[in-house]
């Protein structure tokens, strides 16, 4: 018996950001680019089907292989479409971070002006391989080093199969690494479930149903 | 204080369910002659021991906040209370709380910070409500034309779920300290009044609303009418006239906060609140 009653107010959902930044370059071709485009459009649709989600999850989807993208700037799933990724060229990595990093920023100010509260944005990076070598990894170590410490956003690699781990942790702190082999469809639905935890700055291996994710070996 | 029933209960929210994570928010009401102290807080999530700290936080509001008031003679009828007056009196009780909080974190063997919690405190005299607090979280008032108002403004930080704690460092400087904690006396007659840990904000305040004019997102900060009209007037007068002991009365209370409508049943967070009601002869 309901002793006692009430009805809630309809309150806005405080935004938060998530920016996957996705390697296309040539060494994705096949499996893996069809893999993680069939991961892209679950992680759309799940999303689509959780009203709290749909509502407050932005999402910014940049692609990095001999050039880097922003193909969608941030917008709630009923707004977009998740659109098809084609592999091709080498792996512009830093850069593609960094234009994640500059969305992520572009984002925070319109939300210091339209919203009164956010969640910390977050950035995704999946890769299967390393940067081109001319890029420029220590600039990128550094950045990263001083926004984890000003708690700009929080960042994690996802590394797939191939990924190159020793090139990666060379910017990336080691912690923020996960290897995911091929599962990009367990990945994304997790990832569908979990961005609140994320966002929080909770490490992944501590948010439930992350045990498919090896942590990679810290040395 | 005669007249007036008390629910209150912490309950895990759903992601502490799922998780197996303990409640860290806690509340308690403490009754003495001629005033009644309630207390909220919420430990902070990132924090290992919040749990701790915030049980301790409001244990420790019993031991200094009696003292002061007595001191004072606030409780005394027709006492004259100046809002800066309380402001400072809270500072120097929310001070002998976080000191003894860190004497706390020497017994577990953890750093202070491991501690964090918001607090809410509130003194209620027979003619007014005192009230100070460090961190988020809401608390409200209904007076007697049934209008409910806010009676105090949480800190938010940057982000959402993020926000100053009495463990925080700001005690060395006046300015933060002024600041981070806020204290306000509210001397309308009143009939109700509620304080809430910020997991029940997003079912009981209009928080974040989009204004229909410039389309903004604002926080309301106001106690959402709907929630409580029915229940202060109707349904717990209803209840304690029944015979509800105070123990039944909290259990009723607590199961309505794990899932008296959908907002409260999916609410990840820790869930807290004290609701006073005047229940009329």
């Amino acid at each position: 018996m309901n002793e006692l009653t009430a009805i809630s107010p309809k309150n806005f959902q405080k935004p938060c950001l998530c920016v996957l930044a996705l390697d296309v370059s040539s060494s994705m071709a096949g499996t893996p680019i069809l893999e993680l485009n069939s991961a892209l459009q679950e992680f759309y649709h799940s999303i689509n089907q959780d009203d709290e989600a749909a509502e407050k999850l932005e999402i910014c989807l940049i692609t990095f292989g001999s050039e880097v993208k922003c193909i969608q700037e941030p917008a709630k799933v009923d707004d977009f479409k998740m659109p098809s990724l084609i592999a091709d060229g080498t792996t512009k990595l830093v850069d593609g971070i960094k234009l994640a990093i500059k969305q992520v920023d572009l984002r925070k100010e319109y939300y210091k002006k339209y919203s009164p509260q956010y969640s910390r944005p977050m950035i995704l990076v999946i890769t299967d391989g390393e940067p081109d070598s001319d890029q420029d990894v220590h600039g990128l170590a550094s950045l990263l080093n001083d926004d984890m410490i000003a708690k700009k956003y929080t960042l994690h690699v996802i590394g797939t199969s191939g990924y190159n781990y020793s090139k990666i942790s060379q910017f990336c702190p080691k912690e923020l690494i996960y290897e995911i082999g091929l599962n990009y469809s367990r990945f994304f639905k997790w990832l569908s479930r979990s961005t609140d935890e994320i966002s929080s700055g909770k490490s992944l291996s501590d948010i439930s149903g992350s045990d498919f994710m090896q942590q990679s070996p810290i040395n | 204080m005669k007249d007036w029933s008390y629910l209150y209960a912490s309950v895990q929210g759903k992601g502490h369910i799922e998780e197996n994570i303990p409640c860290q928010d806690f509340c308690n009401i403490f009754h003495h002659t001629n005033y009644t102290i309630c207390v909220v807080s919420d430990g902070a999530g990132s924090c290992e021991k919040s749990d701790i700290g915030s049980k301790k936080a409001t244990e420790f509001a019993n031991t200094y906040f009696p003292k002061l008031i007595e001191e004072k003679k606030w409780h005394k009828p027709h006492a004259k209370i100046k809002t800066k007056d309380w402001h400072k009196a809270a500072i120097k009780g929310l001070k002998a709380i976080r000191d003894d909080l860190e004497r706390v974190s020497i017994s577990e063997g953890c750093e202070i910070k491991e501690l964090s919690c918001t607090l809410i405190i509130l003194i209620q005299l027979k003619e007014r409500l005192l009230i100070t607090h460090i961190g988020d979280g809401r608390a409200g008032y209904c007076n007697i034309k049934d209008e409910w108002k806010a009676m105090m403004k949480p800190y938010k930080g940057g982000y959402s779920n993020e926000t100053v704690f009495i463990t925080s460092n700001i005690w060395g400087d006046k300015e933060k300290l002024n600041h981070y904690i806020e204290s306000r006396v509210c001397s309308e007659k009143i009939k109700a009044f509620c304080l809430l840990s910020d997991g029940c904000e997003n079912a009981s305040f209009e928080c974040y609303k989009v204004n229909s004019e410039t389309y903004v997102p604002e926080d309301l900060n106001k106690p959402f009418k709907d929630f409580f009209h029915e229940n202060i007037n109707t349904n717990i007068p209803k209840l304690v006239k029944s015979g509800k002991e105070p123990q039944e009365l909290n259990e009723i209370w607590k199961s309505f906060l794990t899932n008296g409508n959908d907002t409260l049943k999916n609410e990840s967070d820790d869930k807290t609140m004290i609701l006073a009601v005047k229940i009329s002869a």
